[in-house]
């Protein structure tokens, strides 16, 4: 019984070792970094047609917007907020 | 054999079973994939490509194809599938939807339930070339692909499906056939007998394949190498000659440059699709991966070279297989910081901008985003984070690279600097850390910077390194005390902005108001002098096609010029756009004289450089005088359309002008456009010159009340004994400025006013008047109305459905119509009443039901039974509901791209779709 239980422990540990060496080696950069694969979503957005303009402008003067390439204002009673276009 | 060894033998043997079933069961055997790609029946005319996709190795349950672009990129229609006997499969369509950077974004999918053959054969069409933009809103200039009689190109991601998961398909792949005489394809793959196989380093089959950048037509190819690797450059034939050879010198400077800092090769071959813009005049969008790009790169403008140049970086630093790949998260955003910083700097180097103006705009950008809500000041967080990080990637990283690379320098003496550290950690494939490579230049430089700005701890300081002295109050050296006054009226970058349109907080500015306070200024200063320093056109990002009532519109704009008695403008960045030819159409029979001293066309002078003006009994003279703009302040149809033109040093001229003037005036005056910088370098540099007016005032400036805080806009003031004056309340408003001269005519004081036009100026009633006749007559005419198309292009059934009115939905549907009468909708026909627009096809087609189509409103009378927002905006045509009510044939959901096709920013600046939702439902009463 005991070289039985010994023998099984012996497999389990070598499966486990060889299914880890394969995850470290099939195992993709983490998640959340730069090096997004030109088949995932984040590549998607780069084929994306945007359906409306960018305003570029952002906040500036007494009570408004001012032409600033790239961004887009907002403004209400509670003030004025810039936003990157997206 | 001994009992252990028998043993182990046993374990050894039943592991390498395990293993070998399990990498089967987690990788499975993917498919093999093969596609023959041809234009659809009609040729190439019919702009649409038919794909053939045949797939070995179909898993017997079922398989899902995928595509890697949105579903207004990716335009497939007529999809089939059959078995390897021509027996149909059943296919069902569906969207993969994604949540991008705060955007929704759909994906097709299609799905063939099992049980499949091992072999299936699936066809579609796919229709490249979506604009981006709408007609309604204007388009942008960018288009993804192309296709038509004249070349063609696609990104393989617009054009192909994949078995899903993609990513371990090894066996792919590709055919072209049908093409036009003399055409080939241009793919970055290696060739296979007749076909294309996808896939670098053994891998990577499925990445290179909808990554890929491929041209069809006919091409003029060239190469040079870089290090071991190939680059090819292929131009479309219809690129003359002499803008091929530019581009190419330009590209490969900038490619050797980065080259160079990078310290490496790529792979065997790069290659690069250079495009013209498409027939319809848009630039069109490519993608760049490890083994090339391609797109709109010609005429070669300073944005392109730096889109290439960022693409050719990511080569380096983000694309498998030939990027040098970090490990540490908190360095991650480099990559971004290296993309945005080194593609200015590659432009640069290779002569299209100078390195001040890279620097200047970065710490502009980085200025800005200091007061933008919702970012990170922790670049090294930003990969930690959820949600978008663009503005950090954009504009925060590249300028603190950007002051790495300073501080280097300084701290070294020149000896140190950025670039060799780049090298260093990207010079090979496997990247130490950043933080190892920067020199520690004094000791705890390194823990310092990087505490400091990269995690935000504290801003960088502008003011020691960046900024421009504020303007002073006062001239230097002293004037004597004021003897005589003078007034002047300025205004500048009013882009042809007739009066405000849409629902927008800001609802100042406006032709006829501005008539009103130039009419009460001049009955207080009766010999006021009126001058504009330029940007009187439209912006072509509002309107890229210059349509029949965008030209009507900026023609009507120019006249109240005259008619409110402006002597004098600049030639600015807008007036050029669209080229000189469109410049002197629209402005030839204008009375306002435009100037121009420093532009030049086959060597003449486009229009006089200056003018002398009697104002209050002095003699002024005004020399017209264009900085041109570079970067992103630049558009590209600017760039382009100002190839014919050579503009001068601004400097030299204002000299040469000055000296001219100085005889017959008793001040000369610069305007137009100069950025603060060259306006101060003026100042010191030319004698005499004794006020600049600018139109743009953007610069990083110390605030004079503390020494650490920085504005990113000028004020006016003197610099040295010249008054700085600048238009920055742009269409909104108008400056007016009190000047005091001494006893010998030195301009001694300044007092600056602006006047914002609010809602409470009134409109001047000829101007007013002058507006509404236009409305009225254009608005009548076919040619304005077909400028203007409808809503919902792309729904074929609002496009052709048949409309009935709230009135006939009101038969059945009495709660949700009284609901619906005390929403803003139910009045949006009196709004435009009220502003005297219901004859504007622009406005009209967002407060009616169906407008441009055949069944919708009618521009006439407000009596017409489609007028207002009514039910069937919302929930389309209601002919067939109202026929024979059921709830499958009206639209009862109504998805928020319903609300944004006329709720934009540009013209509805505070809507927020979630806030207003609630008040449009049915069940809400105000």
């Amino acid at each position: 019984m005991r070289k039985t239980l010994r023998f099984a422990l012996r497999f389990v540990a070598v499966i486990a070792v060889v299914a880890l060496i394969q995850v470290a080696l099939v195992a993709p950069p983490p998640a959340g970094n730069p090096y997004a694969s030109a088949l995932s979503n984040v590549s998607v957005g780069s084929a994306y047609a945007f359906p409306i303009n960018c305003p570029n402008n952002s906040c500036g003067g007494k009570k408004g917007c001012r032409a600033d390439h790239g961004f887009y204002c907002t403004t209400s009673s509670g003030g004025c907020q810039t936003s990157k276009c997206l | 054999m001994p009992p252990r060894r028998a043993e182990a033998l046993f374990i050894l043997l039943l592991a390498s079973v395990s293993s070998l079933t399990l990498w089967t069961a987690g990788c499975g055997r993917p498919p093999s994939v093969a596609f023959t790609v041809s234009p659809a029946p009609g040729g190439v005319s019919a702009k649409r490509l038919a794909v053939t996709l045949q797939v070995s190795g179909v898993p017997r349950d079922g398989i899902d194809l995928k595509g890697f672009a949105a579903t207004n990129v990716m335009r497939i229609s007529d999809l089939t599938a059959h078995a390897a006997d021509g027996a149909p499969l059943p296919v069902d369509a569906k969207t993969e939807t994604a949540k991008l950077d705060n955007r929704t974004i759909d994906m097709p999918r299609f799905s063939l339930h099992g049980p499949l053959p091992a072999s299936i054969s699936v066809r579609y069409t796919v229709e490249p070339g979506t604009r981006e933009g709408d007609a309604h809103m204007g388009f942008t200039g960018r288009s993804h692909g192309y296709l038509g009689k004249e070349f063609g190109f696609v990104v393989g991601r617009g054009v192909f499906l994949l078995p899903d998961p993609a990513e371990g398909i090894r066996d792919i792949t590709v055919r072209f056939a049908g093409l036009p005489e003399g055409w080939s394809a241009l793919v970055p793959w290696m060739p296979d007998g007749e076909a294309w196989r996808p896939g670098v380093a053994g891998g990577y089959a499925a990445e290179h394949l909808v990554s890929a950048a491929i041209g069809l037509g006919r091409f003029r190819e060239r190469a040079f190498d870089l290090g071991a690797t190939r680059v090819g450059l292929a131009f479309e034939t219809s690129i003359p000659a002499e803008e091929e050879a530019a581009a190419a010198r330009t590209l490969e400077t900038a490619a050797r440059y980065l080259h160079d800092m990078f310290r490496r090769d790529l792979g065997p071959a790069y290659r690069v699709v250079v495009l013209p813009r498409s027939p319809e005049g848009d630039a069109i969008a490519g993608e760049g991966w490890a083994t090339g790009q391609g797109g709109t790169l010609a005429p070669l403008t300073v944005e392109r070279l730096r889109g290439f140049s960022s693409s050719l970086i990511d080569a380096y630093v983000r694309h498998a297989p030939y990027r040098t790949e970090l490990t540490r998260r908190e360095e991650f955003w480099l990559v971004d910081g290296l993309e945005n910083l080194y593609s200015w700097r590659a432009a640069s180097a290779a002569g299209m901008v100078p390195e001040e103006v890279v620097s200047r705009n970065l710490g502009i950008g980085y200025l800005v985003s200091l007061g933008i809500s919702g970012v990170n000041p922790d670049l090294e967080a930003i990969y930690s984070a959820p949600g978008s990080h663009r503005v950090e990637s954009e504009t925060r990283a590249p300028f603190v690279l950007l002051h790495l690379d300073r501080e280097l320098r300084a701290a070294s003496g020149e000896k140190e600097g950025l670039d060799p550290v780049i090298g260093r950690v990207f010079g090979r494939s496997g990247a130490s850390s950043f933080w190892a490579a920067v020199p520690d230049v004094r000791p705890g430089f390194r823990e310092e910077f990087r505490a400091r700005y990269v995690q935000g701890k504290e801003m960088i300081p502008l003011a020691k390194a960046y900024t421009l002295d504020p303007a002073r109050e006062k001239p230097d050296p002293p004037a004597g005390p004021v003897v005589r006054r003078l007034t002047w009226l300025l205004t500048g970058d009013t882009q042809g902005y007739l009066e405000n349109c849409g629902c927008k907080v800001n609802q100042s500015g406006g032709v006829a108001r501005r008539a009103t306070a130039l009419g009460r200024l001049r009955a207080r200063d009766p010999g006021a002098l009126l001058i504009d320093a330029g940007n009187l056109f439209n912006r072509p990002d509002k309107q890229i096609e210059l349509d029949y009532l965008t030209r009507q519109e900026q023609g009507l704009y120019l006249r109240t010029l005259d008619m409110m008695g402006y002597q004098a403008a600049a030639i600015g960045t807008t007036e050029l756009t669209r080229g000189l030819d469109y410049f002197r159409e629209q402005t030839g029979r204008l009375r306002v004289p435009f100037l121009a001293a420093n532009i030049t066309r086959d060597g003449r002078p486009i229009a006089p450089p200056s003018l002398v003006l009697r104002s209050e009994g002095l003699r002024i003279g005004l020399i017209g005088i264009f900085e041109p703009p570079f970067g992103k302040a630049a558009p590209g149809l600017f760039e382009e359309n100002s190839r014919p033109l050579k503009f001068a040093d601004p400097i030299e001229a204002l000299s040469r002008e000055t000296a001219a003037l100085r005889g017959r005036a008793d001040l000369v005056v610069a305007l137009g456009r100069l950025t603060p910088y060259t306006a101060r370098r003026a100042a010191s540099a030319v004698a005499g010159l004794d006020a600049i007016v600018s139109s743009d005032n953007q610069a990083l400036i110390r605030a004079d009340d503390h020494p650490d805080h920085v504005h990113h806009e000028d004020g006016p003031g003197f610099v040295g004994r010249t008054l700085l004056a600048y238009t920055n309340l742009s269409q909104y408003g108008l400056v007016s400025v009190r000047l005091g001269l001494d006893a010998h005519g030195r301009i001694a004081a300044a007092e600056f006013e602006d006047h914002w036009l609010y809602e409470d100026t009134p409109d001047e009633p000829r101007v007013r008047r002058a507006l509404d006749l236009f409305y009225d007559r254009v608005g009548r005419e076919a040619a304005a109305q077909e400028a203007v198309p409808p809503l919902f292009a792309g729904d074929k059934a609002r496009l052709t459905g048949k409309y009935v009115g709230a009135a006939v939905c009101a038969e059945c549907h009495a709660p949700e119509m009284a609901q619906w009468r005390r929403s803003r909708h139910a009045s949006a026909f009196k709004t435009l009443l009220d502003r005297h627009r219901h004859f504007q096809p622009k406005c009209v087609a967002c407060h009616v039901v169906g407008y441009g189509t055949p069944h919708g409103y009618r521009l006439g009378s407000p009596g017409e039974a489609l007028a207002n927002v009514q039910c069937e905006v919302c929930h389309g045509p209601g002919a067939e509901h109202a026929a024979a009510p059921a709830a499958g044939n009206i639209r009862r959901a109504v998805p928020a791209e319903v609300c944004l096709e006329c709720h934009t920013p540009d013209h509805s600046d505070h809507f927020v779709y979630n806030d207003r939702l609630p008040k449009v439902k049915h069940d809400y009463f105000e």
